[in-house]
C-alpha cells in the first residue's frame, strides 16, 4: 500500500477537512478528549487519518502539495464520478472530451492522453501503459464508499514510482468496519438518467467485517455543435466487495475485488480505407459505434504489526481490462506484488522500505488503425512487461520544529531500463500554526507501448481542406511511427510551501514551484516514408489511392520545458454552519526544441507551441457550504478556468448547486444542478486520437439516499 | 554489478540496502496514538465515573491487558482523579491474579480464548471488565466498546455487573447502544 508513505494528519485536521458537523473543537493537546463528556465523546465522529499515521503529522505539516477531497465534500458537491470530483483540486485541470472521455491533469500537459499523473484506487494503479492516461470512464465505485481522495501535485512521491511527474491521486475507500448496515442510493436526472447503487456491510467471524455493493447508471450523451444529440451515451454496471479481519491478533488481512462492463458510444472520426471518398474528404464521423469495456479486480494485502514501531505488509493486484474498441480491441492483465517494511532502525528515525514487482500482459486485435510491433518492427498482438522496484524513504526529526526526509526509488522497466527518482524534503514547523516546506525531486516519465511499439495511421487528419499541390487534390492523413529508442522523460523539480491558521476560523495554503523537463516526446515529420518509398512534394507519402497521402511523423525527445506557478488554498469558516473555500491556480509554461538540427527545427516549433498552449493559465474554485435550519442543506460551487488556447476553448465560468434535506439520519433527499444556466459548453478538442468532441449540457438531477 | 549505469546510483542503491540492512534492529520508539484511541481512552475515563464499587479506596487501578499503541494513551489518564479516587493504570498479561490487583480490566487485541477465560476467571469478582472486541458483552464482559462507521458506542452487560456487586449508574444505562 503505498497510501501507507502518504503525508498525513491527526485529529486536528478540521482545519482542513471542510467536514460539515464540524463537532469538536481543534485540539490543542492531548488531553482535549478528557475533557469532553460521555455523551459528546460517542456522537463525535472520529477523525479521518490516512491508513498510516505513523506520525503525528498533520496535514497541516506535511511537505507536499497535498489536497484531500473529504467524503463529505464528495457528498455534498453532488458529483456522480470521480473524474468530476478532481475539479475541486486547486490547479488541477478538469476538462472532458466527450460524453466519457476527460482530460485530466495538474502543472501543464492538459491531454487526453495526460502521462504524467499516476492514479491510485485503494493502492491499484489504473493508469494504461498502453496508450498512456487513465480510461476515467471506467473507474469508479459508490461516491457513497469513498473515504477521501488524496492528491499531491508535484512529483514530491519519488515513491510511487514512474509516471508520478506531476502528481498522485489517489482515491482511498471506505473500511469495511464503517460501512455497515445497508445503504440505497438512486437518482434520476436529465443527464444522469439513471444511477442507483446497493451497498450492504456485515460482519463475520470474531474480527471480520465485510461490505458487498452493486451500482449501476445509465447517462444521456452530450450535444453536438449544433447542439442535436451527440448520442455518445454511456452505461456502466459494477459489483464488488470488500472484507477485512485479523487472522491472529497482530495481523490484517484485507481482501477486496470488483468486477464492471459497460458500453461507451464515443464518436470517432476516421479514414475509412475502403469508402475513401465518402464523408468529408474521406473523413468520416461514426457515431452509434458501442465501445464495449469490462474488467475485473481482486486485491490482497496482509499486514504484520511487530510493534507500534515496526510492520510488514505485503500486497498482491491482479487487474483484468478488456477494451473493445473500433480502433482496437486490447486486453490487459496486470499482477503487482509490494513487500513493505516500516521501522524506526535509530531515534528520530522512520524507515519505510520496500520492494515491488509487476508484470503486464497484453493481448490485441482487430487493429484498424493501430499495429502493434515486436522489437523487430513485425506485426505482433501480445506483449508482456515487466517492472521491478526498490523504494525507501527515510523521515528524520531533527527537533521539534524541523523534519528532513529522503526518499528515493530505483527502478528497471521494459522500456528505457534502469531510472532512478530521489527526493528530498524540508519541513519547518515555525509555530503550531505555522509551516513552510521545501522539496526538491527527480522524476521520469518512461515511454508508454504507443510511444515505443504502436504504428498508428488513418485517424487524424491535418486539415480537411484539400490543398492543391503541383495542381493536385491533396488529402492529407496523419501517421505515427514509433520510436524503440525513445528515453524518459525527466523532471527536476522545486516546491515551496507556506500554510498557516489565522485565529480558528481562517487557513491559508500557498505552494509555489518551478519544474525543469528535458527530452519530453515531440512528434517530428519523418524524411523518408515507413515503406522506404521517397516523399512526394517533400514531405507526404503515397497511398494505395490516389488523391490520399499520408503525413509520415515520428515521436523524438526534442522538447525541454520549464513550468513555473502557484496554487493557494483559503479556507474560511465564516460561522458555525458556513464554510468557504476559494482555491486559485497559476501556471506558466515555456518550452522550447532542445536541438538545432534543422530539420527539425520547424516541426518541434510546432510541438513547443503545442506544449505551451495546452493548458489554461488560471483556474478558480469557490465553494460554499452551508448547513441551514431544520437539516437542510446548501451548498454552492462555482468554477473558473481561463481560455484554452490549443483546443480553441474560451475562458468560461461554470456553476453547481445542492440542495438537500435529511429527514432524519438515515433518509436524505437531494436536487442538483450542474453547469447551471449553460446550454452547452465545449470543453476540451484534439486530433490525436480520433475522438469526436461534444459539449457539456446543463444537469439536473434529484437523488435520495437511505440507510438501514 | 554491472546493472548500474553509473557509480552514484551504485552508491545510492548500497546505501538503500545497507540501510534496510539496519533497519532490522528495531528501536523503541513511542508511537503516535490515532484518534480512535484517544476517544476510546476518554470513554473509558469518563465511565470510571458513573459505577460503585462495593469498596471504595484511596485508588483506582485500571489493568491492561493486550499490545497496541492505545496503550500509551491509557497510560495519559494515570493519576487522574476520577470521582475522588486516583486513577493507576498498569499493564498486566493474562496470568495476573487481576481480582487482586485491578478494580477494572481493559482488554483489548488479544484472542477470544485468552478473553473468555479471563472472564471465567473474574466471574462474580467486583472487577469492571471493558473491551473494544467483539461479542465481549455476549462473553458476560461488562462493557463493550464498539465502533460503528465513524462513532464509537458501548454496550453493557448489566446482569454481569450486578452479580459482581458493581453498580452501574442510570445515566450510564441511559448512553449505552445496548443494555443485557
Amino acid at each position: 500500500m503505498k497510501t501507507q508513505l502518504l503525508p498525513t494528519f491527526l485529529a486536528s485536521s478540521l482545519l482542513f477537512a471542510l467536514n460539515t458537523h464540524a463537532d469538536y473543537p481543534e485540539q490543542e493537546s492531548d488531553d482535549d478528549f478528557l475533557d469532553f463528556s460521555l455523551e459528546e465523546l460517542i456522537s463525535l465522529d472520529i477523525p479521518d487519518v490516512t491508513s498510516v499515521s505513523r506520525k503525528k503529522q498533520r496535514l497541516m505539516d506535511s511537505a507536499a502539495a497535498i489536497y484531500v477531497i473529504t467524503s463529505e465534500d464528495i457528498l455534498r458537491s453532488g458529483v456522480t464520478s470521480i473524474p468530476e470530483a478532481l475539479r475541486m483540486v486547486p490547479g488541477m485541470q478538469v476538462a472532458r472530451l466527450n460524453g466519457n472521455t476527460w482530460s485530466i491533469s495538474t502543472r501543464g500537459f492538459n491531454y487526453i492522453f495526460a502521462n504524467k499523473l499516476l492514479v491510485l484506487i485503494d493502492g491499484r494503479t489504473v493508469y494504461s501503459p498502453l496508450f498512456s492516461g487513465v480510461n476515467w470512464d471506467v473507474q469508479d465505485t459508490l461516491m457513497e464508499d469513498i473515504d477521501r481522495i488524496e492528491v499531491i501535485r508535484g512529483p514530491g512521491a519519488a515513491l510511487w514510482g514512474a509516471n508520478a511527474v506531476n502528481g498522485v491521486i489517489n482515491v482511498i475507500t471506505k473500511k469495511a468496519a464503517d460501512t455497515q448496515g445497508s445503504l440505497v442510493s438512486m437518482g434520476a436526472g436529465n443527464e444522469e438518467k439513471a444511477f442507483g447503487s446497493y451497498r450492504h456491510g456485515g460482519e463475520f467471524g470474531e474480527t471480520g467485517s465485510y461490505r458487498v455493493y452493486f451500482k449501476a447508471f445509465e447517462r444521456d450523451g452530450l450535444a453536438k455543435v449544433d447542439g442535436a444529440d451527440a448520442n455518445d451515451d454511456w452505461k456502466m454496471k459494477r459489483a464488488g466487495f470488500k472484507a477485512e479481519w485479523k487472522p491472529t491478533t497482530d495481523t490484517d488481512l484485507t481482501l477486496s475485488g470488483g468486477l464492471y462492463e459497460g458500453t461507451t458510444r464515443p464518436t470517432l472520426t476516421v479514414f475509412k480505407k475502403d469508402e475513401p471518398f465518402a464523408g468529408d474528404n474521406g473523413k468520416q464521423s461514426l457515431e452509434n459505434i458501442s465501445r464495449d469495456q469490462r474488467g475485473g479486480n481482486l486485491i490482497a494485502h496482509w499486514k504484520k504489526t511487530v510493534s507500534d514501531a515496526e510492520d510488514f505488509s505485503l500486497k498482491a493486484v491482479f487487474d483484468d481490462y478488456q477494451n473493445f474498441d473500433y480502433r482496437v480491441t486490447e486486453k490487459r492483465q496486470s499482477f503487482d506484488l509490494e513487500l513493505q517494511h516500516y521501522c524506526q532502525p535509530f531515534e528520530n528515525h522512520d524507515l519505510v522500505w520496500g520492494l515491488s514487482f509487476r508484470r503486464t500482459w497484453y493481448q490485441m486485435s482487430d487493429m484498424r488503425n493501430i499495429i502493434h510491433l515486436d522489437k523487430e518492427g513485425q506485426p505482433k498482438d501480445t506483449r508482456q512487461d515487466n517492472l521491478y522496484s526498490l523504494f525507501a524513504q527515510d523521515e528524520i526529526t531533527l527537533n521539534d520544529q524541523w523534519n528532513l526526509s529522503f526518499s528515493a526509488r530505483y527502478e528497471h522497466n521494459t522500456f528505457t531500463g534502469k531510472e532512478f527518482q530521489p527526493n528530498a524534503k524540508l519541513t519547518w514547523k515555525a509555530t503550531e500554526d505555522r509551516t513552510l516546506w521545501a522539496s526538491v525531486s527527480k522524476a521520469v516519465k518512461t515511454p508508454s507501448v504507443s510511444e515505443t511499439s504502436v504504428y498508428t495511421d488513418n485517424i487524424s487528419f491535418f486539415n480537411s481542406d484539400f490543398n492543391l499541390y503541383e495542381g493536385e487534390e491533396v488529402r492529407k492523413v496523419l501517421s505515427i511511427s514509433d520510436n524503440r529508442d525513445l528515453k524518459s522523460e525527466k523532471v527536476t523539480a522545486f516546491e515551496l510551501g507556506y500554510r498557516e491558521q489565522f485565529g480558528s476560523s481562517l487557513r491559508l495554503d500557498v505552494t509555489g514551484f518551478y519544474n525543469k523537463y528535458e527530452d519530453i516526446v515531440a512528434y517530428v515529420t519523418q524524411t523518408s516514408c515507413p515503406d522506404g518509398s521517397s516523399l512526394e512534394f517533400g514531405f507526404l507519402c503515397k497511398t494505395s489511392r490516389p488523391h490520399f497521402y499520408r503525413l509520415p511523423s515520428t515521436l523524438i525527445n526534442g522538447v525541454d520545458a520549464t513550468t513555473y506557478g502557484l496554487e493557494a488554498i483559503l479556507d474560511w469558516q465564516v460561522q458555525d454552519w458556513w464554510k468557504l473555500q476559494l482555491t486559485y491556480s497559476w501556471l506558466q509554461i515555456d518550452a522550447s526544441p532542445n536541438t538545432s538540427n534543422p530539420n527539425l527545427q520547424f516541426a518541434l516549433k510546432g510541438n513547443e507551441v503545442l506544449i505551451e498552449d495546452l493548458s489554461a493559465k488560471h483556474t478558480a474554485n469557490l465553494r460554499s457550504t452551508m448547513n441551514l435550519p431544520r437539516q437542510w442543506y446548501f451548498d454552492i460551487w462555482v468554477r473558473g478556468i481561463s481560455n484554452l488556447k490549443n483546443s480553441n476553448i474560451p475562458g468560461y465560468t461554470a456553476l453547481d448547486v445542492r440542495l438537500a434535506k435529511k429527514v432524519n439520519e438515515n433518509l436524505e433527499f437531494s436536487l442538483v444542478a450542474q453547469n447551471l444556466f449553460d446550454k452547452q459548453r465545449a470543453e476540451f478538442t484534439e486530433i490525436f486520437s480520433g475522438l469526436g468532441a461534444t459539449e457539456i449540457e446543463e444537469s439536473w438531477y434529484a437523488q435520495i439516499r437511505w440507510s438501514f | 554489478m554491472s546493472i548500474f549505469k553509473n557509480a552514484s546510483t551504485k552508491t545510492a542503491v548500497l546505501g538503500l540496502i545497507t540501510a534496510a540492512l539496519f533497519s532490522f534492529q528495531v528501536a523503541t520508539v513511542k508511537a503516535s496514538a490515532s484518534p480512535e484511541d484517544k476517544i476510546k481512552t476518554a470513554i473509558i475515563f469518563k465511565i470510571t465515573k458513573f459505577i460503585s464499587w462495593p469498596k471504595k479506596t484511596q485508588n483506582l487501578t485500571i489493568c491492561v491487558l493486550g499490545e497496541g499503541s492505545i496503550n500509551n494513551e491509557l497510560h495519559k489518564i494515570n493519576r487522574k482523579n476520577t470521582m475522588g479516587r486516583r486513577l493507576s493504570v498498569t499493564h498486566r498479561n493474562a496470568n495476573a491474579p487481576f481480582d487482586k490487583l485491578c478494580d477494572a480490566l481493559f482488554m483489548h487485541n488479544i484472542d477470544n480464548i485468552t478473553v473468555k477465560s479471563v472472564l471465567k476467571r473474574l466471574e462474580g469478582k467486583p472487577v469492571l471488565t471493558i473491551s473494544d472486541i467483539r461479542s465481549f458483552v455476549d462473553y458476560g464482559g461488562m462493557i463493550g466498546l464498539k465502533r460503528s462507521g465513524k462513532k464509537i458506542n458501548f454496550s453493557i452487560n448489566n446482569t454481569s455487573a450486578t452479580d459482581a456487586d458493581l453498580s452501574i449508574s442510570s445515566k450510564l444505562l441511559k448512553l449505552a447502544k445496548t443494555v443485557k
